[in-house]
């Protein structure tokens, strides 16, 4: 077992210091973090690995510039955490599995108008497939942008100059329209 | 000169302040084609934003510090399921076997055991089944791979000391020499006449002793602080033995004692296997301190019952001679049937590409499983009736 922790921990921080310093930063980003993923592949449990997880590859490999690894810590957080998520999301095995327990979990809750349950569902479903197979910083940028992040803070989460933002999320509007659209149509024709 | 969409984009989101702002006013005061535009991308932008809005779900967070307690203890420290290690790769059993041990080891991880708290050293030996339905989300928690299943594993791998490693599984030819080799009279169904695959596995002790201070953090974590555990629980040494069992395998089974063949989920190729399990009850060893009851309760109560249903719960049931079998809500369906000329459960799990079933039972001391893939479990009923 000793040896099993030693691989482990390729940083393993001695000092205590350091340990302060990542328990504080994962107090603050914890929870931004969790619900951005859970917006993100609506189940709690695997939004929760996948926020462990992005906390784990702070532990293990802090950031490498030094902006990220203090001004921008949340940015860098944010922009792992999107990615690790939208990597599950694309997954579609287990995509469609979570779905279907969303799904019954959805329509079991909400005992007042199962139509209404199942047309959430959905609706959830197609804007998760959507937001799969985006180009992936488009999809990060709604995502983050709906989880209410100001443009200077998008800009940090996506490395880009902060001026960009706007083009960037109307762009990204406007995909997402048209591929909704597209489903709709494809919806509608079937 | 006009606004472009990135610029008309930021101004409607608030992000454009002072002369730009001013000057971005200024210019769509005065051009048409730019307001167009800009009501264009405040209908999109409002549109996502209701498409996004249904992602929202009722929150049950996880506070902060809890996270950070799990991120340590999941990630910092060693993962050596306790499963893992009784039943190492090398012993795993067949599938079947091994969800039976799981729900018999789940069941004694929420000590059924009122009669504890009587004698001396009061040994407990199940004599018939029940089940208990529970809260699914609880059960989730508790799943295979959930980092509080690992740190309930981990806890339990830090106390329990292995008194006897389990056997491999080995082939047998005959119900006879599966008798011998397992030390009890084993049966096999009259209805077939095909020849079944036998196997001889297990056999395991170990000694557990609790650290009550470590339990109760758990139990905090899980969200259950209200729970509190008993200080007569702390230092309590229970020890465990699971006597050696046999699988019967028919039809085209995985060969149950190939460790790579059990492997993952059953395909369709197994669907018209069915294996017949046979397990000595297990016994298990506490000391007279250990109030079981309580403990019961605190179980029922973590699995969702209310203080007052766990306590009303746990009046129905003989503590000291039933196995109860937790089965969590919409995962799992369960019928009380009469089999084999005393009353057991049809547990089903209807899993849409491969849907299992058990039939569970306990005769004389040993406690029968009958298994297979399907939702039509009239052959596996008839082979449950026909044991001799």
């Amino acid at each position: 077992m000793t040896t099993n922790k030693a691989r482990a921990l390729p940083n393993a921080r001695q000092d205590d210091s350091a340990t302060a310093q990542f328990d504080a930063a994962f107090l603050e980003h914890w929870q931004p973090v969790y619900r951005a993923l859970l917006r993100l592949v609506g189940d709690h449990a695997e939004a929760e690995d996948l926020a462990l997880e992005t906390f784990w590859r702070l532990y293990q490999r802090p950031p490498s510039k030094q902006r990220d690894r203090e001004a921008n810590l949340g940015g860098w957080l944010y922009r792992v955490a999107t990615n690790l998520g939208l990597n599950a999301l694309r997954a579609h095995k287990r995509r469609q599995q979570r779905e279907m327990q969303a799904g019954k979990w959805a329509i079991e809750t909400s005992v007042h108008d199962p139509a209404q349950a199942a047309a959430d569902e959905d609706e959830r479903r197609c804007v998760r497939e959507i937001l799969a197979q985006m180009d992936a910083r488009q999809a990060q940028l709604l995502i983050l942008r709906h989880s209410g992040l100001a443009y200077a803070d998008l800009a940090a989460a996506l490395d880009v100059a902060p001026g960009s933002i706007g083009t960037l999320l109307a762009r990204a509007e406007r995909e997402f329209e048209k591929r909704y659209r597209q489903k709709e149509g494809n919806d509608a024709s079937e | 000169m006009h606004l472009n969409d990135g610029q008309l984009r930021a101004y409607l989101d608030q992000e454009i302040a002072g002369a730009e702002r001013v000057a971005a006013e200024n210019h769509l005061a005065a051009c048409a084609e730019c307001r167009a535009r800009r009501d264009e991308i405040a209908a999109r932008a409002e549109s996502i934003a209701a498409h996004l809005a249904v992602l929202e779900s009722p929150t049950i967070s996880v506070s902060p510090p809890a996270a950070l307690a799990r991120f340590k203890n999941r990630r910092l420290g060693k993962e050596t399921p306790l499963m893992k290690k009784i039943f190492s790769p090398r012993y795993r059993p067949a599938w079947v076997a091994l969800a039976l041990v799981a729900l018999l080891a789940v069941s004694m991880t929420l000590p059924p055991v009122r009669a504890w708290a009587e004698g001396v050293l009061a040994q407990f030996r199940v004599s018939k089944v029940t089940v208990v339905s529970v809260d699914p989300t609880r059960f989730q928690e508790l799943g295979v791979g959930s980092s509080l299943a690992k740190q309930i594993s981990q806890m339990l791998s830090d106390s329990v000391t292995m008194t006897k490693k389990p056997d491999a599984p080995r082939t047998v030819a005959s119900a006879q020499e599966a008798s011998q080799a397992a030390g009890f009279q084993v049966r096999l169904p009259a209805s077939r006449s095909d020849t079944p695959q036998l196997t001889v596995q297990g056999g395991a002790a170990f000694e557990m002793t609790v650290n009550r201070a470590r339990a109760q953090s758990l139990l905090n974590e899980a969200g259950a602080s209200n729970l509190v555990l008993p200080a007569s629980i702390d230092g309590a040494v229970i020890k465990v033995n699971i006597p050696i069992g046999v699988a019967a395998g028919y039809g085209d089974c995985p060969k149950l004692t190939d460790e790579s063949s059990l492997n993952g989920s059953p395909g369709r190729t197994m669907m018209n296997c069915i294996i017949v399990t046979e397990i000595p009850s297990p016994s298990v060893d506490a000391p007279p301190t250990l109030d079981v009851q309580q403990l019961a309760e605190l179980g029922l109560q973590f699995t969702g019952m209310t203080k007052e249903q766990a306590h009303a719960y746990a009046q129905t049931v003989d503590w000291t001679s039933t196995l109860v079998v937790p089965i969590p809500r919409n995962a799992a369906q369960y019928k009380p049937v009469n089999v084999d000329g005393v009353s057991g459960y049809l547990i089903q799990r209807p899993l849409d590409d491969a849907p299992q079933y058990v039939i569970i039972w306990v005769k004389n001391g040993i406690i029968y499983a009958v298994g297979g893939l399907g939702s039509d479990t009239s052959a596996a009923l008839a082979m449950a009736n026909s044991l001799k």
